[in-house]
């Protein structure tokens, strides 16, 4: 179509034949969505992108939080190499997870069991106050477990004297701090790691179930043959959860043992926060997080890829 | 014999629930009890039950430490972050679960992998964006702007609205509703019982969130009350456990209440949020 | 490419870094305001509630003076009055306009910047206050702090303990004596020496011992001493015995067993600063009058020195402050005048830093709580022979920490006082960057 030179300019918006322009012809077609989603991007951008960035750059200069930052290069990080402490929360979050979360994915799996049965009564009860803990306050919890593991005066050790058991310095020792600072995480996450399972268990198809039965399978078979397994996806979920929930521990950890004894308690979220807001280290601080971010990122990643794999049979809907 | 196995079964589920139950309930019943023991019972732990129960440790709660003021700030900041975010995550969770838009995948792709960066990385250039650009240290929009529209809460509303029914939609496109008006008249109320879960959990979060207010919140006027716990002040680096469980009560009751009310759909809004690959 | 990106990010940081400063320049210049109507301004103090307590002793005749000035105070903890602190140096702005802050944390916020320089101020007292003082409030040889109070150590000990194991507490000159005695005393009362725990131990025994030898953390020219001095090693060995052959009492220092076993005559001494005495009247054990004694520091060799130090506070004003007349008026009346300073020890019991009032009657006076001993004449014997030590340096929080956890691990006999003092001394090293 020929064009006429006192034709005004196509504007940009309109649609002319040949002068589409496809992106700004679908946001104008698609924007509900787009603009339903951009408080969302937008917001990710401002305050999670832009800062992790910022993150970067913090973690490659000497800076107090005032006054001049000194441009270090990689000199945090190899700092950071060598700094024990650090490595040392790593790990202990490592041992961390190794003491509770088998236990408590088991426990979590068990329960959820008991209350999937058809002739369970009271589930919404049961589940409730199993569910309970999970919304206290962790600085609440962490005093009070404080309170009751209390070497001298404690509850557990009283208890534990009426039976005849000389007292456990449950917060004093490096393995009882651990297991006390695990025994304060499964109390506070059995509930959810629980429903997790739960709403797996209601996908399992009850034929499948009910064929095991008839052919003369107990429960105890029925458990470990069938449920665990095709509960593949939600044990790995709530798992990898876990992980990332325990390496970013800060408050149970700070109010509980205050990082102690020995360090055996600190973890990579509470070195950041010392080293950040109480040494005034700040790009110090930046790079620890940035290490402890890669980690979590693997973890994240792990789970997806091993996710997106499982797709077991005999699944119902 | 079939029968009596089944019972003893039956038996035995009960009673671990219970048994789980208890250990469950049991911090919370021992921290009441000792709210309201004076100071040298709390460590005496002769008995359960305060032997000279006091409301002492309330009183010095709310006079010294001004609780009831924290807990209007944990409050306050509590229902209008829940009310923001639980409207921002239906709308992002609507458009990902109804809308087809180029890019839709690798968008929804994107956000699942935000869930990866966890806060400590971002926590100290916040802070610093916080105080330097926004100066809004000491105020509550730190705890609520950045996680108004979360990835996790539109993940969660978009499992819920998938089973949205289309034809109701389309429907009231064909009527000439706006999109929306559609939104808010007929998603909105179709998609409560999520909303309400994923409220009830929110607030929760919010409720108890200590790491970010311990750092943004200063002064006293503004904190909430899990900082609160964390400052109670006792002789010299004592640590005022008296007051400190008269605290954690006031922090746990609204939360209990709220549970309590409410349980039901949070447990069903969970299950059906779930990871369901 | 790494110039541009560091340049780049330089920028981005400093340009943050401008934005969000406030004020700075020259500071203003201060002088000692005339009491009367003129000084105008509405303060606010920081501190913790033991300090405010004290502060407010002297405030009536403060109100007197300058009766257009108020006073608020804001009392937290210590430990979140200094992270609110360092928050408000960093930030650029928040600060109060005086506030306390003990020399620990002292030297961490000179470094930072952002306290007022007082140096013509304090210069009329500099020679008025316990010499060893000046250092943590210095930098380049400005001053930006004033001294308050002084922690000189002593041992406090129970005469009961003492007397039913028959030990004359003048006999113990040594540590070696002290020792022995320990030994005595655990054999015929039962009763540990020293409130020492193992998993829960500060190091703060330790840097008092240190302390005592003109040693701490680092030397006269910063470098990290911890695994050079064989002294050091030797007094943390020391410490050792008393862990190993039980004389010591494993509770975390305020924690309930700690005052129970305190208060109850359940630990024989305690080696502490004379704000620990003012704490047993006060609250640890108030109806013990005549339970405690208190004698010098045994020394390490003859003719050592019997003095050291743990804590101490000064006021500092903010470079914030845009009331710096009437924050100085506030300072100048609280601890710069010895009557002031003397009624808050009468009061409160705060040792203070000024010697002038050492001259005082009421330092002479027998201590009733003391079953009569001349405790107050002894501590001001201590505090003029304090040595000068690189234990409160501007990184004290970090370098206690990291000494904390490996006497942690050594009094729990995972590793020698030898690794332990190497393992502290390569951390903060590399932590704080020094040699």
């Amino acid at each position: 179509m020929a064009r006429n030179a006192a034709e005004p300019a196509a504007l940009p918006f309109t649609r002319e034949r040949g002068r589409r322009r496809p992106w700004l012809v679908a946001f104008r077609r698609y924007r509900v969505p787009y603009l339903f989603i951009l408080p969302f991007f937008v917001a990710f951008a401002v305050f999670f992108l832009y800062p992790i960035g910022f993150s970067l750059s913090l973690s490659l200069h000497e800076w107090s939080g005032s006054g001049p930052a000194r441009f270090v290069g990689l000199g945090n990080y190899r700092l950071l190499l060598r700094d024990e402490l650090f490595w040392g929360s790593m790990l202990n979050a490592t041992i961390l997870f190794l003491i509770y979360v088998p236990a408590m994915t088991f426990l979590a799996l068990v329960l959820a069991s008991l209350l999937h049965s058809r002739y369970l009564r009271l589930q919404g009860l049961w589940r409730a106050l199993i569910f309970l803990p999970n919304i206290t306050s962790m600085v609440a919890a962490g005093y009070v477990f404080r309170l009751m593991l209390d070497t001298d005066s404690g509850l557990a050790n009283r208890l534990l004297s009426f039976f005849g058991v000389s007292p456990i310095p449950w917060l004093d020792d490096v393995w009882w701090a651990r297991l006390s600072l695990g025994l304060l995480l499964v109390w506070a996450w059995l509930g959810w790691n629980t429903v997790i399972m739960l709403a797996g268990l209601q996908t399992i198809s009850p034929e499948l179930l009910d064929a095991a039965r008839v052919d003369g399978a107990n429960a105890a078979q029925i458990f470990r043959r069938i449920t665990v397994p095709l509960l593949r996806p939600q044990i790995l979920f709530a798992v990898t959860l876990s992980i990332i929930g325990t390496y970013s521990l800060f408050t149970e950890p700070y109010v509980l043992t205050r990082g102690g004894p020995v360090q055996a308690t600190t973890t990579p979220v509470y070195q950041v926060f010392t080293t950040t807001f109480e040494y005034a280290k700040v790009g110090y601080g930046a790079a620890m997080s940035y290490v402890y971010f890669a980690v979590i990122v693997v973890l994240t990643l792990f789970q997806f890829w091993a996710l997106s794999r499982e797709r077991p049979a005999g699944r119902g809907r | 014999m079939r029968v009596r196995r089944a019972t003893l079964v039956k038996a035995a589920s009960y009673l671990a629930l219970a048994a789980v139950s208890a250990l469950m309930l049991f911090p919370f019943a021992w921290m009441l009890a000792s709210s309201f023991k004076p100071f040298t019972e709390i460590f005496a732990g002769r008995s359960f039950l305060p032997e000279q129960p006091t409301l002492a440790n309330y009183a010095s709660l709310f006079q010294q430490s001004d609780a009831l003021r924290k807990v209007w700030n944990s409050l306050y900041i509590a229902a209008l972050y829940t009310a923001l975010a639980v409207f921002l995550c239906a709308m992002g969770g609507y458009a990902f679960a109804k809308f087809r838009f180029p890019g839709r995948g690798v968008l929804f792709g994107f956000l699942l992998a935000t869930m990866a960066v966890p806060f400590a990385v971002v926590m100290v250039p916040l802070f610093i964006m916080m105080r330097n650009w926004f100066h809004w240290i000491d105020t509550p929009w730190p705890l609520i702007v950045p996680w108004a529209a979360n990835a996790f809460g539109i993940f969660f509303m978009r499992q819920y609205m998938l089973s949205v029914p289309d034809d109701m939609l389309d429907a009231a496109r064909v009527d000439g509703a706006s999109e929306l008006r559609i939104f808010l008249r007929i998603v909105l109320p179709v998609s409560r019982p999520g909303l309400a879960s994923l409220a009830i959990l929110f607030f929760v979060l919010k409720w108890n969130d200590f790491l970010w207010p311990l750092a943004v919140l200063r002064s006293e006027e503004v904190q909430t009350v899990p900082v609160m716990l964390n400052s109670l002040q006792g002789p010299p680096g004592r640590t005022a456990f008296d007051v400190l469980m008269a605290g954690s009560v006031v922090s746990v009751l609204p939360m209990l209440l709220l549970f309590l009310l409410l349980q039901r759909h949070l447990v069903v809004g969970l299950t059906a949020g779930a990871v369901r690959e | 490419m790494r110039r541009g990106w560091s340049a780049g990010a330089l920028g981005l940081v400093l340009a943050l870094v401008l934005a969000g400063c406030v004020g700075g320049g020259e500071p203003e210049q201060v002088s000692t305001p005339r009491p009367g109507a003129e000084t105008k301004g509405q303060l606010t103090v920081w501190g913790w509630d033991a300090a405010i307590k004290s502060l407010k002793v002297v405030d009536a005749g403060f109100r007197q003076a300058y009766p257009n000035v108020t006073v608020k105070y804001v009392a937290k903890p210590p430990a979140d009055t200094y992270r609110n602190i360092q928050l408000a140096l960093s930030a650029g702005s928040g600060a109060p306009d005086v506030s306390v802050i003990e020399d620990s944390h002292l030297a961490q916020f000179v470094k930072l910047g952002g306290l007022a320089d007082v140096t013509d101020l304090v210069k009329p007292h500099t020679g008025q206050v316990n010499a060893y003082r000046w250092k943590p409030a210095t930098k380049d040889g400005r001053v930006y702090a004033m001294p308050w109070d002084s922690g000189p150590v002593a041992v406090f000990y129970r005469r009961d303990v003492f007397s039913k194991a028959g030990i004359d507490p003048e006999s113990i000159r040594t540590w070696d004596d002290y020792y022995r005695a320990a030994k005595v005393i655990k054999q015929r009362t039962g009763v540990p020496m020293w409130p020492q725990p193992k998993a829960r131990n500060d190091a703060r025994l330790l840097e008092m011992l240190l302390w005592q030898q003109g040693l701490g953390y680092v030397d006269a020219q910063g470098n990290v001493v911890l695994d050079k001095d064989p002294r050091i090693q030797r007094t943390l060995e020391f410490m050792g015995r008393f862990w190993r052959e039980d004389l010591s009492l494993d509770a975390e220092w305020w924690q309930d067993a700690w005052y129970k076993a305190l208060g109850g005559g359940k630990v024989a001494t305690i080696p502490e600063a004379v704000w620990m005495g003012t704490f047993f009247r006060d609250f640890i054990d108030p109806k013990g009058t005549g339970h405690w004694g208190v004698f010098k520091l045994p020394v390490w060799e003859p003719g050592g020195s019997q003095a050291s130090n743990d804590g101490g506070s000064t006021l500092a004003i903010f470079e914030q402050s845009k009331q710096k007349d009437a924050a100085w008026a506030y300072v100048e009346y609280h601890l710069t005048r010895p009557e002031s300073q003397l009624q808050i020890y009468e009061k409160t019991d705060i040792f203070p830093a000024l010697e002038t009032t050492y001259q005082a009657p009421f330092f002479q006076e027998p201590s009733e709580y003391f079953g009569g001993q001349k405790v107050r004449q002894l501590f001001v014997d201590v505090v003029r022979n304090i040595p000068e030590a690189g234990v409160y340096t501007s990184e004290y929080q970090e370098m206690n920490a990291l000494l904390a956890s490996q006497v942690q691990s050594f009094a729990l006999g995972k590793q020698t006082a030898q690794q332990a003092l190497a393992k502290a001394a390569a951390a903060i090293r590399s932590r704080t960057s020094r040699a």
